[in-house]
């Protein structure tokens, strides 16, 4: 066994107990605790009443359990490439281009599930219902930067390989040498990461959201919101993970026997840097109350139904 | 802009659909151009049959309040003032029945006239 084939299962190892922790922990009433007052820091509104705090905290609780799961599934499926392929390259590029997709495709996945096939709250009979008089779509969950990072850097991937493509053609660059590389089966994955994400936004506006007031109305917002910012996320990691994966294809292109600059460790850096950067992007500056400032602007819930922070923990 | 349903109340869910959609589109707090929810959608929500928020949508599409534009969806219409367009939806009618019976204009200013008048009378305005 080479050195990179024993650090890639080293890596997996790690990812599979990283994974398999997070959900284990998940299970401990604290842990829940902590993770229901994040989110009701972060979305910013009035828990109300017990039922509204139960269903949420069974909510995320569900979904981070859903999450890790896909996590841990993901590096299943990261194995199994690396079992069947015999020498899977480099370290940085399988972990990059191979484990970090499977995992976090994995997340997702198991997460937009659950999200599709569970309802927040449930119907009571003989209670008014309640709904929202117009429609709603994306634009009313995330906001336009975010939408546009996916589709931007996706762009951007398209055009540097085909541009690449064509210099090959044209016998500039090693062209065999581009065509071998991850650079376009990892954009086709991009591509249809971006399709697939955009199919599930419709289908999940399309969700019935049974409520009996506003603010029951607003938290189902919030968790609506918050399957749209990780669908958002997903597909701009794996963008970058295409413009990336087409830029060491262009540099294995110009220089096939690595023996170049392009070649530091200030590329593998920079593409880390990067996927860092995307996660931060989704994770902060309004990424959770986004939808707020669009669907409940100037909206102040009724006083009997303000409350304080998260105060009965959900019991599984 | 919310839309409620009271399965307690006597007046059946299609027409508490109905009167809420047209009062909020009134009040232009469904301003024109605004797309409703699908059918479907909105039935999920409410817990009603597809049919009932079918009816409530057909009704308010016959008064000329809401428009289907096919698979784009259900909007509310441009018109400035949905009272307005369905008043002169009904003069066009009055019009058409009118000319079908074979009477001209001056007939049909003095048939409407001694309407208004009637209906001045019944109502004890000046």
């Amino acid at each position: 066994m080479s050195t990179d084939v024993g650090v890639s299962w080293v890596l997996l190892g790690m990812f599979a107990l990283l994974a398999a922790s997070v959900a284990a922990a998940s299970q401990f009433r604290r842990f829940r605790q902590s993770q229901m007052q994040r989110f009701w820091d972060r979305v910013g509104l009035p828990m109300g009443t017990d039922e509204i705090n139960t269903s949420v905290a069974r909510r995320l609780h569900r979904s981070d359990t859903a999450q890790w799961l896909g996590g841990l599934a993901g590096t299943l499926v990261a194995a199994t490439v690396l079992l069947l392929t015999p020498t899977p390259g480099p370290i940085f590029g399988f972990s990059w281009l191979v484990v970090l997709p499977a995992f976090i495709i994995g997340m997702s996945t198991f997460d937009v599930a659950l999200a599709l096939r569970d309802s927040l709250f449930t119907k009571r009979e003989d209670s008014p219902r309640m709904a929202r008089a117009a429609a709603v779509d994306a634009a009313d969950y995330m906001s336009p930067w975010r939408r546009a990072t996916a589709p931007l850097l996706l762009a951007l991937a398209v055009a540097l390989d085909v541009t690449v493509l064509a210099m090959g053609a044209a016998g500039k660059v090693n062209g065999g040498a581009f065509l071998q590389s991850m650079a376009l089966p990892f954009l086709v994955l991009a591509l249809v990461v971006a399709t697939g994400s955009k199919l599930v936004s419709q289908r999940m506006l399309q969700q019935p959201q049974p409520v009996s007031d506003p603010l029951e109305l607003a938290w189902d917002d919030a968790l609506r919101a918050d399957t749209f910012r990780k669908l958002g996320q997903l597909s701009a990691g794996l963008a970058w993970l295409a413009l990336a994966a087409a830029g060491l294809g262009l540099a294995e292109a110009i220089d096939p026997s690595h023996t170049s600059s392009l070649w530091s460790p200030y590329g593998e850096l920079a593409i880390s840097w990067g996927f860092i950067a995307i996660v931060m992007f989704f994770g902060y500056g309004g990424a959770y109350n986004y939808f707020r400032h669009r669907l409940w602007t100037n909206t102040a819930f009724a006083a009997t139904t303000q409350g304080p922070a998260p105060s009965t923990p959900y019991q599984p | 802009m919310m839309l409620t349903v009271d399965p307690r109340s006597a007046l059946p869910p299609f027409e508490q659909l109905r009167a809420q959609i047209l009062r909020l589109i009134n009040e232009g707090s469904l301003a024109p151009e605004t797309r409703l929810p699908t059918v479907r959608k909105l039935a999920a929500d409410l817990a009603l049959a597809p049919n009932t928020v079918a009816r409530a949508y057909r009704e308010l599409e016959l008064n000329g309040v809401i428009e289907t534009r096919g698979r784009h969806g259900t909007f509310v219409c441009s018109h400035e003032d949905p009272i307005v367009h369905q008043a002169q939806k009904a003069a066009a009618d009055y019009v058409h029945q009118i000319r079908s019976l074979g009477l001209g204009d001056e007939a049909a200013r003095s048939l409407l006239e001694s309407a208004l008048e009637v209906r001045s009378t019944d109502l004890g305005m000046p």
